[in-house]
């Protein structure tokens, strides 16, 4: 969704991907204004936060971690929206390197728990089985990192140039990751077809 | 989708592009994005609401003064006079990150600091009726501003605690019961001074400054070999006031050149306020921060614009958030913030 007059994609998409600082509103409590049109917002969460969750999963995250992840960016995204001038690719970039520093970081829950339900996301347990039952999804996470993003963000109407401006990388090398991702997942695909393991 | 079709790459593709859909209908079981939305439109609108309702109606800086009566609160900025801490947070975003560490910034605080010690001095010496309260509180004034100043100074290896150890003494003889003042704290005063006096030769000589003249330097030694009679009743105050005063508009004038405002009363106080550190309604996206130190550096959450390629969540995890929901932070991990101006690998 891109919010009205403004072109998805059209600006660097980097964090923070912003308007003027200096128009914050004196006396406001800074940070925390609601955004302009609320509907608007929730429009765009609507839309958006299961195709994030599962542009999460398909890097690797866990279900309950994915769907933690995407309500943190999208809190992100509420508390800016005024200032956002593409959303989408704001909230996909804030999700995406919080998986990274959790990658990096290393995973808070214990192996083998089972997270707690909450409030986005019913039968955490449930769930988890239902990804790893994912055919798509074991193709994707089988392809080296940049290539999944890549390959996941086209699958989900993303235009290349969307894809360089919000990772961050040269629309060529998109292109490459995009042929070489092409290329792996057919073999994994073809994998899948003929039953190898 | 659990069916996989034989085929080429496109086939791969068309099945990869049904299989999202699939995903994502099936991630919808599960999800409950209306529970999600209520989380964020209700609970951080009623606390934004909350949060806006208690600041209009708590003065919490009466609050905290109360509890803190000489110190300025981190939450408010820059604390000194508003129209030298405008024209610093007004100059080149870029010119202010690379003078704050400059040693230039500490030579100019502490020479407003021996400024007003040679003040107090000179109070105590001329007056004939001694104002206890007011050099009270002066005095601690002083003290609370040297405690402020000490971390910039140990940066360059210069100690202040000997001139805070001088201004306890001045404070106990100034709240003593002893009815004779003039002794003590005359002798506690001298000592003072010329211990600051030192640390900004100090601070003169062996840390050099580009921005710092050469009769700047001169001044400086003046005003220590002034200070370097034995007995205060020897002592040319006034004279060593003026050189300090006159050393204290020379650094003013070089500092505020180099940041291109105009030279402006309180620079001192403002500049050991934080002025050039506070960033929390900069524009930064056009700034290059690569190899910057940013420790120290405030800034905001909903006021700072940092160049798109900066990590600001990694920013946040190496900094301190001044007080619980106003969104201003100060970087306080040397090194590793600074990776977070620096694109993540994927």
């Amino acid at each position: 969704m891109t919010k009205p007059g403004v072109p998805e994609g059209a600006d660097a998409p980097g964090e923070p991907q912003v308007g003027p600082a200096e128009d914050s509103p004196a006396g406001q409590v800074p940070g925390k204004e609601a955004p302009a049109s609320e509907g608007e917002f929730a429009a765009f969460y609507r839309e958006h936060f299961g195709r994030l969750v599962a542009y999460l999963v398909y890097q690797g995250a866990k279900v309950s971690l994915a769907a933690d992840l995407a309500q943190d960016a999208m809190i992100t995204a509420y508390r800016r929206w005024a200032e956002l001038t593409s959303p989408r690719a704001y909230v996909w970039k804030v999700a995406g390197r919080a998986f990274i520093r959790h990658v990096v970081d290393g995973p808070e829950l214990a192996v083998g728990q089972v997270p707690e339900p909450d409030g986005v996301l019913q039968r955490p347990g449930d769930a988890e089985a239902w990804v790893q039952e994912q055919q798509v999804i074991s193709v994707l996470r089988a392809l080296p990192p940049r290539q999944c993003q890549v390959l996941a963000l086209t699958i989900d109407g993303w235009a290349p140039a969307e894809i360089a401006e919000m990772l961050g990388i040269d629309p060529a090398a998109v292109r490459s990751s995009l042929m070489k991702a092409r290329r792996n997942a057919d073999e994994h695909h073809r994998r899948l077809v003929e039953g190898a393991p | 989708v659990s069916a996989v079709p034989p085929g080429g790459q496109k086939a791969a593709e068309d099945w990869l592009t049904a299989g999202h859909r699939a995903v994502c209908d099936g991630l919808s079981q599960f999800l409950a994005p209306e529970a999600g939305l209520r989380e964020i439109t209700v609970l951080h609108t009623g606390h934004a609401n909350l949060l806006g309702t208690l600041s209009s109606s708590l003065d919490t800086q009466v609050g905290l003064a109360a509890i803190l009566p000489s110190q300025a609160t981190e939450t408010s900025g820059p604390a000194g006079p508003p129209g030298t801490v405008a024209a610093i947070a007004a100059a080149d975003p870029a010119v202010r990150l690379a003078l704050r560490r400059d040693p230039a910034i500490l030579t100019a605080i502490l020479s407003g600091l021996t400024v007003r010690s040679l003040s107090i001095a000179d109070e105590i010496f001329a007056a004939s009726d001694l104002s206890r309260d007011r050099i009270l509180g002066l005095v601690r004034a002083l003290d609370v501003d040297l405690d402020r100043a000490q971390d910039r100074a140990q940066e360059r290896r210069l100690d202040l605690r000997l001139s805070r150890t001088h201004v306890s003494e001045l404070v106990r003889n100034l709240t003593g019961s002893a009815p004779s003042y003039a002794a003590p704290p005359r002798g506690s005063t001298l000592s003072l001074v010329r211990e600051l006096a030192l640390v900004l030769s100090l601070c003169l000589h062996h840390h050099h400054s580009d921005l710092i003249s050469a009769r700047a330097g001169l001044l400086s030694s003046n005003v220590h070999g002034g200070l370097l009679v034995n007995r205060y009743e020897d002592l040319d105050l006034v004279r060593v006031l003026g050189q300090a005063r006159d050393l204290d508009n020379q650094i003013g004038l070089a500092v505020s050149h180099a940041l291109g405002v105009q030279p402006a009363e309180g620079l001192s106080a403002a500049l050991l306020d934080g002025a050039l550190d506070d960033f929390t309604r900069t524009n930064l996206a056009h700034v290059d921060l690569r190899g910057r130190d940013l420790t120290g550096v405030r800034w905001s959450e909903w006021g700072t614009r940092w160049p798109p390629e900066t990590d600001v969540g990694l920013l946040r995890a190496r900094s301190r958030e001044v007080a619980p929901g106003t969104g201003i932070y100060v970087i306080t991990n040397p090194g590793e913030s600074d990776k977070a101006i620096d694109r993540i690998p994927h």
